[in-house]
């Protein structure tokens, strides 16, 4: 289980450059209230035995992640995703718990940032 | 003359993550000048291209329902559609994906997170050398007419 998760400065300055600060900040809150539902989602594709749904968005999950450079979390939702594309349920109870401390870290420390 | 400066060209984003989605519209409006829109499902952009044609589609590959591969498909059966340039944006950085997309004719692929500076030049770039090969067939037309 994670204790602590790594989060990249670089992505998140990288964005505020591209778009602004303000926009960013914008963004970046979203992705933070968003975050908690589309873990629900997961847990519930998952509950269901619904691969496909839990493969979509594990996938989107990831790529929202590391545009905020929450890489742990990147690299937890892609994990799950390869799973489900290889049919390989065995231990995807235990990502899934991972998934979602890692998630609440995240969060954390990107509310923090601003 | 840079062509770039004079011409809004259209870009469409196809991507079933919202937020990247619109962070690529703000980016791509907001210091290039560029004209871009952004559907969530490919399906929306299909309907669309009816009435409007792209000069340029980003599309997501992994998507539900239509996903970016079955898109392409679509797009080249059609002679209406088939010349439209598409860059590919993907998660996927494995060759054997690469390669699987270049198969299908695309025109560029960028992969996730995405390098926002790195995207802008390529665009230009691209959008650079299709004013030139549109230019040089001007000139060639003309010097047959001659």
């Amino acid at each position: 289980m994670y204790d602590q998760v790594e989060i990249k400065p670089e992505a998140l300055k990288a964005l505020k450059q591209a778009i602004g600060e303000m926009k960013a900040k914008h963004y970046l809150d979203r992705f933070l209230k968003e975050s908690s539902y589309k873990i629900k989602d997961i847990e519930k594709a998952f509950s269901i035995k619904d691969y496909t749904t839990l493969q979509h968005l594990t996938h989107t999950h990831a790529s929202s992640s590391a545009t905020f450079g929450a890489i742990d979390l990147q690299s937890l939702c892609q994990r799950i995703e390869n799973s489900c594309a290889e049919g390989n349920t065995y231990n995807m109870q235990n990502d899934i718990k991972a998934l979602k401390r890692a998630n609440q870290l995240s969060c954390q420390i990107l509310e923090d940032y601003y | 003359m840079n062509m770039n400066t004079t011409i809004k060209r259209r870009i469409w984003i196809i991507d079933d993550d919202t937020i990247v989605g619109n962070i690529l519209v703000d980016h791509l409006r907001g210091s290039l000048g560029f004209e871009p829109y952004y559907f969530s499902c490919a399906k929306d952009a299909y309907k669309m291209l009816r009435y409007v044609r792209p000069d340029i589609i980003l599309l997501d590959w992994m998507m539900p329902n239509h996903d970016g591969m079955d898109f392409i498909k679509t797009l080249k059966k059609k002679e209406k559609t088939s010349t439209i340039p598409i860059f590919m944006i993907t998660g996927k950085t494995s060759i054997t994906s690469f390669e699987s997309a270049c198969h299908r004719g695309i025109d560029g692929y960028i992969t996730k997170p995405i390098d926002y500076f790195k995207l802008s030049s390529r665009l230009n770039y691209f959008f650079e050398n299709l004013d030139q090969s549109e230019k040089d067939h001007q000139e060639l037309c003309m010097t047959k007419l001659k």
